[in-house]
């Protein structure tokens, strides 16, 4: 985290009334810079609703074997 | 959570289905003995299942109040004076909102904060969202009074985005990813919310006391209401939410809900659990996920942390809507929200009351239809009928009279009047007896208050119920209803403007009663009370906008304002004159702000 500090020889009330407002949150007043990620989550089926509920009624046919390397 | 208290939990919640279940099936048979009394058709039966929905919806929140009269709301086991060892701040996100009223607000509970006596330091960030370069360059002026005003340099930080990504939810994700390290808890508000310092810091010792805590929610009472709307929102959220929250409380168990505000959450948790991508797709049902409180609630549980309803912590307010068009624009947003949640309830690895909670959101605004449904369904229903058979036998000199079913149709409607009116009845006399009315004005008020609120939410709801189906038609047709800005102002409308917004209503509610009395005039009398308040609309969004001058749904807050209101109406009141006597010559002068 990197702090904002006053300069030394600035009394608060001095070093504020130096800055305009828009001086003060780009400076001393801007959030302070320390990242956390924040990783995006999984909020959707892959599949919808529908397409699962059929999905689990209709018969599933076993894979077809492998030609397999030798052919 | 012990075996025991989880069987419990479980036991609790299958009550309150089954309740609402008999409810429902009850009335399902009744309305189908009613149907049966001339012979049953394909239409009955459809009108006994939408009775059925409609009947389980209203005594799944009738139950909820019940289990709520049950209990009272406690606190946690913990130690409401330690010390507090983490670091916290309050975040604001606001989106072209006054700045002169949400900035004051920061400055009361900063006071507030200050006047607990306790030393430890909790920051602000003004997180702005604010499109309007006029209202931005007004935030940056105010941010600085502020920070003049409450020496908060170090303590108080402003931030506007260049983009709006993502809406609430990507401006606090925004925070998180630029400073979250900085920070273990993180208070959550709206532009309009308004906290106690002591409540702010019971919360972050409520998170501090149970390390598996994810995310706090306080009830939010709302406050400052004016006009006839608003005071009968602020009432109904005041003497009756309390009580369907205590018994929403103790049936979610640690899968509690988050309502976007006046919460606090751990930054930690937080970021590894809530990142939002955007939906497959397009608006309304893709792109950001728009009612991001429920959904993130729901992946906090997910991830195992608990998210918990504080409803004993007092000190938290919000203000509400003042009239009919922005409380219906306020759930336009909300609706497609809700609606939107359909593409995340089958979210692999959810709690299934997370995914309970997000049907019960879609249900809430789904049921007018079923309402709507029947309501057409019984206009329909004598012109399909058969004719009445009073000669049924061969050669039979005697004519035969049907027996009248009448009296159940009587018993079913009786029924769900009761369904609607009981819970808040019960509220009434509970606060009667245990002193809770004292804070309304008195029993006899409290009482009287109840009676009002019920004939006027009985007038507002076919209103409301035609915006809600509206809504939910729009989204369904694809129309995305945006951002709005809240409007936080005044809030009265003129009649003029009541009847630009409530026109097509009164359209619907004419035809309605024609058709009616044209069709099925035996319903004409049963369907005035929906009927006449769609065709007075206009007067009543008028009416219910107009300043409230009675005695009736008076709440604790009126009577007494909280510490925190009094400190916002004086630094309001000074801001507003100090900001008169610098914004005079502030056209020459350059942009500075010195006291």
């Amino acid at each position: 985290m990197t702090a904002h500090t006053l300069p030394s020889a600035a009394t608060p009330i001095d070093y504020l009334a130096s800055l305009t407002p828009a001086d003060l949150v780009a400076g001393p007043c801007a959030l302070p810079q320390a990242p956390m990620a924040m990783p995006p989550q999984v909020i959707e089926a892959q599949i919808g609703l529908m397409r699962r509920l059929f999905g689990s009624l209709l018969p599933h046919h076993p894979a077809a074997p492998s030609a397999g390397t030798g052919l | 959570m012990t075996r025991t208290a989880r069987l419990g939990l479980y036991a609790l919640r299958g009550l309150a289905l089954a309740l609402s279940l008999i409810a429902g099936l009850g009335a399902f048979v009744l309305f189908l003995q009613f149907g049966d009394a001339d012979g049953l058709d394909a239409l009955d039966i459809l009108r006994a299942l939408l009775i059925l929905i409609s009947t389980l919806w209203l005594a799944w929140g009738a139950v909820q109040a019940l289990i709520g009269l049950t209990s009272f709301a406690r606190p946690p086991a913990y130690d409401p004076a330690a010390p507090i060892r983490g670091r916290s701040i309050v975040l604001v996100p606001v989106y072209n909102e006054d700045p002169l009223a949400t900035f004051s607000r920061v400055a009361a509970m900063d006071a507030s904060l200050a006047a607990t006596g306790d030393p430890t330091q909790v920051h602000f960030a003004i997180l702005s969202d604010t499109r309007n370069e006029t209202i931005a360059r007004r935030e940056v002026q105010m941010f600085a009074h502020l920070v003049q005003d409450r020496d908060g340099m170090g303590r108080f930080f402003y931030r506007r985005r260049e983009q709006n990504v993502g809406k609430k939810a990507g401006n606090i994700e925004d925070f998180i990813t630029r400073s979250g390290s900085a920070y273990d808890y993180a208070v959550i508000l709206d532009a309009d919310s308004l906290m106690e310092g002591e409540t702010i810091l019971q919360m972050i010792r409520r998170m501090e006391a149970e390390p598996r805590l994810g995310l706090l929610q306080t009830l939010p009472k709302v406050i400052r209401a004016r006009s006839r709307f608003g005071r009968a929102m602020q009432f109904s959220a005041s003497f009756f939410s309390p009580i369907f929250a205590r018994g929403l409380a103790m049936m979610q168990g640690e899968t509690g809900p988050f309502w976007g505000h006046n919460a606090i959450v751990r930054v930690r948790a937080f970021a590894e659990s809530c990142g939002l991508p955007a939906l497959k797709g397009k608006p309304p049902f893709g792109g950001h996920v728009m009612s991001h409180d429920y959904v993130e609630a729901a992946l906090l549980a997910r991830a195992g942390w608990i998210v918990r309803l504080d409803d004993d912590l007092g000190g938290s307010f919000e203000e509400g809507p003042e009239n009919i068009v922005d409380h219906a624009k306020r759930d336009r947003r909300w609706c497609q929200g809700n609606l939107q949640h359909s593409r995340i309830i089958g979210a692999p690895g959810l709690r299934a009351w997370s995914r309970f909670v997000f049907a019960q959101g879609i249900m809430a605004y789904i049921a007018p239809l079923f309402w709507l449904g029947f309501i057409l369904a019984s206009i329909a229903a004598p012109l399909m009928a058969p004719p009445p058979d009073y000669f049924p036998e061969p050669y039979w000199p005697f004519p035969y009279f049907p027996p009248s079913e009448a009296s159940k149709a009587v018993g079913l409607a009786i029924g769900i009047f009761g369904l609607l009116l009981l819970p808040k009845i019960l509220i009434a006399a509970r606060a009667a007896w245990t002193g809770r009315a004292q804070g309304f004005g008195g029993s006899g008020r409290a009482f009287a208050s109840t009676l009002a609120e019920l004939g006027f939410s009985s007038l507002t709801a076919p209103v409301l119920l035609m915006y809600a189906t509206r809504s939910v038609f729009q989204v369904l047709l694809g129309r995305d209803g945006g951002w709005p800005t809240n409007n936080r102002g005044d809030g009265t409308l003129s009649l003029r403007d009541s009847l630009a917004a409530s026109h097509w209503i009164v359209l619907i509610g004419l035809l309605g009663l024609i058709a009616t009395y044209a069709f099925a005039r035996g319903l004409f009398l049963w369907l005035l009370p929906v009927g006449g308040p769609m065709i007075f609309a206009p007067v009543l969004l008028w009416w219910s906008s107009r300043p409230s001058t009675g005695q009736l749904m008076g709440v604790p807050t009126e009577y007494s304002p909280a510490p925190v209101m009094q400190l916002h109406d004086t630094i309001f009141e000074r801001w507003t004159a100090a900001l008169d006597q610098i914004e005079a010559p502030s056209h020459t002068a350059p942009e500075k702000i010195h006291a």
